[in-house]
């Protein structure tokens, strides 16, 4: 029941959850893997170690 | 029928096709249709009598005089079903790889620990002090209602293509949490401890502590593009070998599948081939089995006659759950709509 209602009712984009990792690392300044751009480079600027 | 195994295959299998033609055309997660499916399918019994065709609804595995029951569930589909949970949750440590795991430790931790700990110890108080239940009907009922569902919430993650995202990754890290709080509480509070516990805990941190070199070793070596696929052979071996130890020291098979699935984490994502040809094995064979099989431990007419007390105790899961985690995924910068998400799929229930 739970899982049926979260996911009619408050399903997150995709770009959401991205979102939410982008601003939670650089709330709490860490880095990950999410923050490769496509040529396997860190991004700088986006967040800080 | 009782004893043709292609027909029992064949019932399985087009129930799992229906569950997933249902599943495409309404968004639903396959697991949760699958579930719905063998509660109807298992609750359902159907009978030729006088050339008349009846039908009826029964419990699973209770007697149903002339009917009979569409869906059996015999040992090769238990084993199946078996095998479903633990590529299942294999799978789901896989996507944690270990840069996200230490770039999201914290949040994951503090939800997958209130997760468990608010429903456990209020739901356990409840029972105990409000309806009287005697001490280990109340431990129970605590423990069952503080589950959340690592398999669920992995297809769910999978199916919408969140498992790449961050929060897709936190929120199975605190499910593995909650779930392994589950695990802990049992242990401590219904197990005996014997020589096979400590065995089974050595065995399994020594091939942890190997098992990425073993494994890159055999892709480096091999391939990963042999026919022969010895690279998912050698981790099915060593997933069915420690949940074999596992079951023997009577603890959870699901445990070490989750963390070997950790520890590989970071070969896997190196090489997206292995997991995705080992997810669409799952997908298609085993996990039809553990979903429907799921849906086959409801019986309607229990449900029935317990509804109230149904209602009850899962509307103190759902709010337990609430509040042991919609304030934390507030205060870790989610939105109302994300931290109600990352709430109710911490509220999912089934076993691990």
């Amino acid at each position: 029941m739970p899982t049926l209602i979260a996911q009619k009712f408050f399903q997150p984009t995709v770009e959401m959850m991205h979102a939410w990792g982008r601003l939670y690392r650089k709330r709490m300044r860490v880095l990950s893997v999410e923050d490769m751009v496509d040529n396997g480079e860190l991004e700088i600027g986006r967040s800080s170690r | 029928m009782l004893e043709n195994i292609w027909l029992i295959a064949a019932v399985w299998m087009g129930l799992a096709l229906i569950g997933s033609l249902v599943s495409i055309r309404t968004g639903i997660s396959v697991a949760l249709v699958e579930i719905l499916v063998g509660i109807v399918a298992g609750n359902l019994a159907v009978g030729l009598e006088g050339g008349t065709l009846h039908i009826g609804i029964a419990a699973p595995g209770a007697g149903t005089g002339h009917l009979h029951h569409v869906l059996q569930s015999t040992e090769w589909t238990n084993f199946l079903a078996l095998l479903g949970s633990g590529v299942l949750t294999f799978l789901a440590g896989a996507e944690i790889d270990p840069v996200s795991l230490k770039a999201n430790w914290r949040v994951s931790v503090l939800i997958g620990v209130l997760s468990f700990a608010v429903p456990f110890g209020f739901v356990w108080f409840v029972a105990q002090f409000v309806f009287s239940w005697p001490l280990h009907q109340a431990q129970i009922a605590g423990i069952a209602l503080s589950t959340t569902s690592v398999a669920v919430v992995y297809a769910v993650m999978i199916e919408g293509g969140f498992s790449d995202t961050a929060m897709g990754k936190m929120i199975l890290a605190a499910c593995f949490i909650t779930d392994f709080g589950t695990v802990l509480a049992l242990g401590m509070l219904f197990a005996n401890y014997n020589v096979w516990l400590l065995l089974f805990v050595i065995v399994t941190l020594i091939v942890l502590w190997f098992m990425p070199r073993w494994t890159q070793a055999i892709i480096t070596r091999l391939g990963a593009t042999q026919v022969s696929e010895p690279e998912v052979k050698f981790i099915f071996f060593v997933l069915f070998f420690l949940g074999g130890l596992a079951t023997t020291a009577k603890s959870e098979a699901v445990l070490p599948a989750y963390l070997l699935g950790l520890v590989l984490a970071g070969v896997f994502l190196r090489d997206k081939t292995l997991v995705r040809r080992m997810r669409s094995i799952a997908f298609t064979v085993f996990t039809p089995f553990y979903f429907i099989k799921a849906g086959l431990y409801v019986s309607l007419p229990a449900l029935w006659t317990g509804l109230l007390v149904i209602s009850v105790f899962l509307t103190l899961k759902i709010v337990t759950k609430i509040a042991g985690v919609f304030p934390l995924a507030r205060l870790h910068y989610m939105r109302i709509k994300e931290a109600s998400y990352t709430t109710l799929l911490m509220a999912t229930g089934l076993t691990f």
